[in-house]
């Protein structure tokens, strides 16, 4: 029987719109077609033979044609399978072809979260993705660390490719969660080197929504929630606070608190002052998209813009975001199509950071939250005024903290626009030439106001030399990006698939930092504006620029989807070195071997898919500052001399020695994986095992300082990260009306310091919290992991049985006991004890050990799906497990250690050692000297498991909807960070100040995560 | 492609690029001097946390750690940040010397640049060689991050480079009067420096006592150059460097500090009379922490009616503005009170820093110097006398006579206690007389069985030892420069 022409009808499940450029086989024939606009098709068929239909986007269909002439053909939407198309670099595969280890993120999933930016939900989504907030201040970035962090100075942060656009360092806020569709995540050298020298601290490949041909389709969603503060510290009472002030010091006290008749026990009846109650509030966060997505054969669009807003949990802090995007993508001719990207936003964060750098520890803002007192002994009301007048030391910083954040203005605004647009051209059916460009342009301004009612700006502080004080500064950034490539793929004989990309790539980018900042500001009501009639004291300016020239290429090859190789390599120019260091080559290989494709293995029906992976390859990092290589001289104020009297004259110092050798930092990754699907794809397992060992380390690294330089950049040390990454999807419950999903992934991350600086065994890191506190507080050390806590081993209180009492109350420490660092006759019971590990007596330096580690053992994440009729809820896990965290606040608040009059502690202190209560082992209320030590007395486990997210949506059935023209409503309610598991005594368990790859863990006035709620609705028209 | 790569720093200056001019060598010798005024040397460190004055003050805390009571460490951030500070200077000071023939201008400018950068760099040395004994020597500016490791050179040797540099600079700078000011180095500062290198040399640890004449020599040479004489009012010295007076008679090289950080941008601020001082929490009078009191051992070395005394240590205490006299038995709860806030005429007073200038070389002291060498080389001779009685008398303290050369070195030892006190001078000279062990052990037995209250200074006087004759080579360095040593003991 001769083949005869079958027509028919090619749909999308659900919307029934129709679906032009399907492709039509018949299998095993060589012969095909494609559905045209109205998503018509005709080819010649006959019975018994199999249709093939395929879409990008959409599951593949199969279907065996009996006698039919004219087909209705209805494709289901792909969500998941091994047929699901995965973005990679400079193209997409199969997921069945890739050879290489990505991960997507389930968008679907992700898009329940309620929160504004792509990366504060991304946190346990994927195997090896390890997402850290330092904090939880409304529109702050994550830190996003891909398999380990590399490189011990210089950023980890992975390189973005948003619609192409390689970025590194996007502002994640900037896009609109909504207008994401994919997210894929490249983590091992065969993905991630065609990327070559941005590609080793991994990459994010975004890619966002397009118009989709057929009839438009006009969305909104929005939401209205509230957060408030997962959890506040509870305080002394007023009773408590006057009892511990007279512990510290009787007379003091008592003429304090104790006058005109008033007792201890009459404070017992005050209500008193919880700070926490006044700067923390219940805030709101709304969110708003609108979106117009459609199009024909020819052309199709998209509009979208979003309006969100959200208020922090700290009065005055908060984030906004105005955003806009629209995308056209234009069939030209049937050989050439073009299409154009532009997004805009504008945000604006409100509020300082209230872990903001700063060199002295009272300064802080939760420092007055929590240290202002509760009480005070003269009847003041102590919210009225911005100073406590009891408070007079001049190294003490307190200051009513509501007054003053209320009074502050802290903004920062960025203004950023982004347009990419790309001509492709079919030379051939199966070459296709791809040109591509892009511009990025990112203004931000920051502004700063510090008028007489705040901290800053109050001239009533003695060190407050400024006054009343603003600046203004602008910080500007553009990119440019011209990408060239020519892609070949065709399938010989049936059984080879050949894939070629060929390309070269340019970028430059440039930053300047233009402002001022003015000081003894006469009209503060004038605010920002009134900075002309103050005396400018800084100004800033600063420039910088680079450009980049690459060559790429790789070769995907396939023998029968069975034996799968891929091979790229990349060559990289940057102007970050010196002429003769500036090119650089990352070349990888991978191998997959399909093993469900042999015969072997067809006979197990349960197996679906089975697939080993083997890859290695070379990339890089050049994230150095432009002209780092350079030597430079600087004219800095500080270097400046007053010569008999006058004003000072400048001087000109070195600033850096420059290095000419400097290169790029290299990064090895071996990664073996396998990938299985059982019962049709109904269980998928996925391993990955890998190996990255990091060169030729861009290090900040120590010099002596007879060099008369602190640090240079140079390639010296190396690192390394291995670990283990699962992965398990399953659909445990699949039934007509009510299915169960599950996602459950754990990384397990290891990092290992080979090699330092000439010489240098360890690395020392200090955290800059506190004037006192100069001492290291990490430890990188050959051999063992990096951001290990460093100090001394605490061995609970000294205790009466330590002493011998010579006299009544006069105790004098064993001979036989180690003294801590304090000298002996300074030791009292109830004074910290330090582990003497070397045994000489004494705890000193030299006993100061490794006492946590920074870094979690393992993370993941645990997300489950139920769907019943319309309803569907997500429950999303999020855990870290083993890490430790550094809780500073703890020292001033469980122990005074700076000694401070009238400090108001935490509860947990009420506990403390007394002659009433000698078994407690938190110290006793003063009289010590451990200012400027670290021990693990407050070193606490950070491992935790958290009810990130749950969802719950109702989809209201369709026959309700229809006579109103409405294709779907959705209402939801979803909360975030809702339940918290851990041993942790902050405030959140999910911080890291200030973090680098040297210092995780480290926990000081953070801002405090929110619990938030939200209703949402969602409706297509 | 070549050319794409080719990019070009807008935003910093490379050193090839400058010290093209005059102006551009003066701002890399203005650098040399900031060092000067850090808070690692003569701000803050040698004035009051390193422990300078020895027996003749205390650190008056009762819970406190480092060099100030004898606690410190090799990676101590007091000890590391001097020498860091020290040799960044040095750094500085190489690359204006390497760069000094780069600029067309005329020689005598350029000799007194050039001058004035050979003698600060050989000072910084001589303060490290003085503080740390064997010490690294660099004399080129550093270009490469690699191959850095230096290894120490005998103090002698360091000796030999530093007077060398020192003589060579003296012929090339101004003279004092040309200067006009105390804050240059000039022709009296260099000869005064060298008196004290000389006789650094002469003391211990190398005891070279042939040097003791080039001490005497170079102390003439001031003393005859008839430029400087002494104020007649002790006490207007320490006023004048309050209200940023000048009397380059008397005071011949100074370290400038400079405004009150109000109104303006500049950091060239100190901590004179802010940390030593005499402690007040008055934002008028100036805030002072007080944080150095007096011994009683100074105040007893004072004879009734010597002038010196109830200046250099503040027989009153502050009770808000009020002076309140200290009881004749408060031997140890005077606060050291040569630095006084009150006197500073820039107002408003910063709380927490101050303007006030601090001598590094007084005319007193190279007749003290001369005094000294003099009496080594020849005895008590007439020359002696009148160097060491032109000081007392300023004092109005009773001239000396009839001693024997034993007699008097114990005289101008103590002499140099009385007029030196709290000027940073103290502890070196107890090293180079091979006392400073005995000494501290002496006055902590003394604290301890008389302080009372301050009983808890004892303490910081017990806690030292044969080390610290030297101060440890920072960790830090030891780490990451193999070729160095460490000192004695640490």
């Amino acid at each position: 029987q001769n083949p005869s022409p079958v027509k028919g009808r090619v749909t999308a499940a659900g919307s029934g719109l129709a679906l032009p450029g399907v492709s039509v086989k018949i299998d095993g024939s060589g012969r095909g077609a494609t559905t045209d606009t109205s998503g018509r098709f005709s080819i010649a068929a006959k019975p018994g033979e199999t249709l093939v239909f395929s879409y990008i986007g959409f599951e593949r269909l199969s279907f065996v044609l009996k006698d039919q002439s004219n087909l209705n053909i209805l494709l289901k939407e792909s969500s998941r399978g091994i047929d699901e198309v995965v973005v990679i670099g400079y193209g997409a595969v199969a997921k069945k072809d890739l050879t290489g280890s990505v991960g997507s993120v389930n968008m679907e999933d992700l898009s329940k979260a309620p929160v504004l930016s792509f990366d504060e939900a991304l946190a346990g989504r994927l195997a090896g993705v390890q997402v850290s907030s330092g904090e939880g201040q409304p529109g702050s970035q994550m830190n996003i660390v891909i398999r380990g962090a590399n490189s011990l100075t210089q950023s980890n942060a992975p390189l973005y490719v948003i619609d192409g656009f390689p970025m590194e360092d996007p502002e994640s806020a900037s896009i609109n969660p909504d207008d994401i569709a994919s997210i894929d995540v490249l983590k091992d050298a065969s993905a991630t080197a065609i990327y070559g020298a941005r590609g080793a601290n991994g990459v994010i490949v975004i890619t966002t929504k397009k118009g989709k041909p057929g009839k438009p389709v006009v969305t909104y969603s929005g939401s209205y929630g509230i957060q408030k503060v997962l959890k506040t510290i509870p305080m002394m009472n007023p009773y408590e606070f006057v009892k511990y002030q007279y512990d510290r010091n009787p007379d003091v006290a008592t003429e304090s608190y104790l006058q005109n008749g008033k007792t201890l026990e009459s404070y017992k009846n005050e209500p008193g002052y919880n700070w926490q109650d006044y700067i923390f509030r219940t805030a709101p966060i709304t969110n708003h998209n609108l979106s117009l997505r459609g199009g024909n054969a020819q052309t199709q669009y998209s509009l979208s813009g979003s309006v969100s807003n959200q208020e922090g949990i700290i009065i005055q802090s908060g984030f906004k975001r105005y955003q806009g995007r629209i995308s056209i993508d234009q069939v030209v001719t049937p050989k050439v199509k073009t299409g154009v990207t532009i997004n805009y936003s504008n945000t604006t964060q409100t509020g300082a950071s209230p872990s903001a750098n700063n060199n002295q520890s009272t300064n802080y803002l939760l420092f007055s939250v929590w240290g202002y007192r509760p009480v005070s002994g003269a009847g003041i009301d102590l919210s009225e005024d911005l100073f406590d007048p009891d408070i007079n030391d001049a190294a003490d910083h307190r200051i009513n903290p509501v007054i003053s954040t209320q009074n502050e203005l802290r903004l920062r605004g960025i203004k950023n626009f982004t347009a990419n647009a790309y001509v492709d051209y079919n030379i051939t059916k199966d070459l296709l030439l791809k040109i591509t460009g892009g511009v990025n342009s990112q203004t931000g301004r920051s502004d700063a106001f510090f008028n007489s009612m705040t901290h800053k700006g109050t001239p009533l502080f003695p060190t407050n030399v400024q006054g009343i004080n603003g600046s203004v500064s602008y910080d500007e950034l553009s990119t440019w990006v011209n990408e060239n490539t020519l892609s070949y793929r065709k399938t010989f004989n049936k059984v080879h698939k050949l894939d070629v990309v060929a390309g070269m790539t340019m970028q430059a980018g440039k930053r300047s930092r233009y402002g001022f900042a003015a000081q003894q500001v006469p009209n503060e009501e004038l605010e920002l504006s009134g900075l002309d009639e103050g005396i400018p004291y800084q100004a800033y300016a600063s420039d910088g620029n680079y450009t980049l020239a690459s060559f790429l290429g790789r070769v995907n090859y396939g023998f029968r989807s069975k034996y799968l190789f891929t091979a790229s390599l990349r060559a990289d120019g940057s102007s970050k070195f010196a002429p003769e260091n500036q090119w650089s080559y990352f070349p990888s290989a991978a191998f997959a071997w399909r093993m469900s494709g042999e015969n072997f293995m067809k006979g197990l029906r349960t197996v679906s898919d089975a697939k080993l992976r083997i890859s290695y390859g070379v990339t890089g990092n050049n994230r150095v500052g432009d002209f780092d290589y350079m030597p430079s001289l600087q004219l800095p104020i500080g270097a400046s001399y007053s010569f008999n009297n006058a004003t000072p004259s400048k001087g000109v110092i070195p600033g850096t020695i420059g290095n000419r050798d400097l290169k790029w930092e290299s990064t090895e990754q071996i990664d073996i994986g396998y990938d299985l699907g059982l019962f049709n794809n109904r269980i998928e397992f996925s391993a990955d095992v890998y190996r990255k060992t990091t060169r030729d380390l861009l290090l900040q690294a120590n010099v002596p300082y007879t060099t008369g330089f602190e640090t240079v950049f140079k390639n010296i040390g190396s690192v390394r990260n291995q670990g283990l990454e699962l992965t398990l999807s399953t659909v445990n419950i699949d039934r007509k009306n009510f299915t169960w999903s599950s996602n459950f992934n754990i990384s397990f991350n290891q990092t290992k310091v080979l090699a330092l600086a000439e010489g240098e065994e360890a690395l020392l890191t200090p955290m800059t919290w506190d004037s006192g506190y100069k001492g290291a507080l990490y430890i990188a050390r050959l051999r063992q992991s990096t951001s290990l806590f460093y100090g001394y081993i605490w061995d609970g209180l000294y205790k009466y049985e330590d002493f011998i009492e010579t006299a009544p109350g006069q105790y004098v420490l064993r001979k036989d006991v180690p003294a801590n660092t304090d000298t002996r006759d300074m030791i009292k019971p109830g004074h910290n004890k330090f582990r003497d590990i070397n045994g000489d007596g004494v705890a000193n330096t030299s006993d100061m050990t490794v006492i946590g580690r920074g870094l979690p053992i393992h993370t993941g994440g645990f997300s489950n799906n139920f769907s019943y009729k319309g309803l569907s809820l997500n429950v999303f896990f999020q855990w870290s497990y083993g890490n430790d965290i550094m809780n500073a606040n703890r020292l001033m608040f469980e122990e005074n250690v700076g000694n401070r009059n009238n400090l108001n502690q935490y509860k947990s202190y009420v506990n403390r050692w007394s002659p009433e209560n000698p078994d407690s082992d938190i110290p006793v209320s003063r009289g010590q000297t451990m200012y400027g030590l670290y021990s693990s007395r407050v070193i606490e486990d950070g491992s935790y498991l958290r009810l990130k997210t749950l969802s719950l949506q109702y989809s209201l059935p369709k026959r309700w909807l229809k006579p109103a023209k409405i294709s779907s409503i959705g209402l939801s309610v979803a909360a975030q960070n809702l339940w918290t598991w851990t041993s942790y005594s902050g405030m959140d368990p999910e911080v890291s100040v200030r973090h680098s790859a040297l210092s995780s863990g480290f926990d000081y006035s953070a801002y405090p995560r929110a619990r938030t709620l939200t209703f949402g609705v969602k409706a297509s028209f | 492609c070549k050319k794409f790569l080719d990019t070009k720093p807008k935003d910093f200056l490379t050193p090839t690029a400058y010290y093209n001019t005059e102006e551009q060598l003066n701002n890399g010798l203005t650098a040399v001097y900031d060092i000067l005024a850090a808070s690692e040397l003569y701000s803050n460190n040698f004035t009051s946390r390193m422990g300078t004055e020895a027996d003749l003050g205390f650190y008056a805390r009762s819970t406190f750690n480092g060099p100030q009571v004898y606690t410190h460490t090799s990676s101590d951030n007091l000890v590391n940040g001097t020498w860091q500070k020290l040799y960044t200077g040095i750094s500085r000071a190489n690359m204006v010397l390497a760069n000094i023939d780069k600029p067309k201008m005329s020689d005598s400018a350029r000799n007194r640049i050039r001058g004035e950068a050979l003698f600060l760099r050989a000072y910084y040395y001589f303060m490290l060689v003085s503080n740390w004994g064997d010490v690294p020597v660099v004399l080129e500016p550093v270009a490469a991050a690699t191959g850095n490791d230096v290894a120490r050179t005998p103090a002698k040797e360091v000796y030999e480079m530093i007077v060398r540099d020192m003589k060579e600079a003296e012929g090339l700078v101004n003279t004092i009067t040309a200067a006009g000011f105390s804050g240059r180095v000039t022709q009296s500062a260099i000869r005064g420096v060298l008196a004290r290198v000389y006789l650094y040399w002469a003391g211990n640890p190398l005891k070279d006592e042939s040097k003791y004449a080039d001490a005497r020599e170079w102390a003439l040479k001031v003393m005859e150059s008839g430029l400087h004489e002494l104020d007649t009012s002790y006490s207007q010295i320490f006023i004048n460097y309050a209200q940023d007076k000048y009397n380059i008679k008397e005071s011949i090289w100074e370290v400038e500090f400079w405004g009150n950080r109000l109104g303006n941008a500049y950091t060239e601020t100190g901590w004179i009379g802010y940390t030593v001082g005499i402690a007040t929490t008055d934002t008028e009078i100036g805030f002072s922490y007080g944080f150095i009191n007096a011994t009683a051992r100074l105040y007893r070395l004072y004879e009734e009616g010597d002038v010196r005394r109830d200046w250099c240590i503040a027989p009153f205490k502050y009770s808000g503005k009020n002076k309140v006299a200290h009881a004749a038995n408060q031997l140890y709860h005077r606060n050291a009170g040569k630095w006084r806030r009150e006197y500073e005429t820039l107002n408003p007073k910063a709380p927490s820093t101050t303007p006030q200038n601090f001598p590094i070389l007084r005319y007193s002291d190279v007749l003290l110097m001369f005094a000294e060498a003099e009496n080594q080389l020849h005895g008590p001779t007439p020359e002696a006398y009148a160097a060491i009685n032109q000081v007392r008398k300023r004092a109005k303290a009773a001239e000396f006579e009839n001693l024997g050369k034993a007699e008097f070195f114990a005289a101008l030892e103590e002499e140099r206690s009385r007029e030196l006190c709290f000027e940073a001078l103290r502890k070196p000279d107890l090293i180079r007389w091979g006392k400073f062990l005995e000494t501290m052990e002496n006055e902590g037995n003394e604290i301890a069985s008389e302080a009372g209250t301050y009983a808890y200074a004892t303490i910081a006087f017990l806690n030292v030892s044969a080390k610290h004759l030297l101060f440890p080579v920072p960790a830090r360095e030891m780490m990451l420069n193999r070729k160095l040593t460490q000192n004695p003991g640490w």
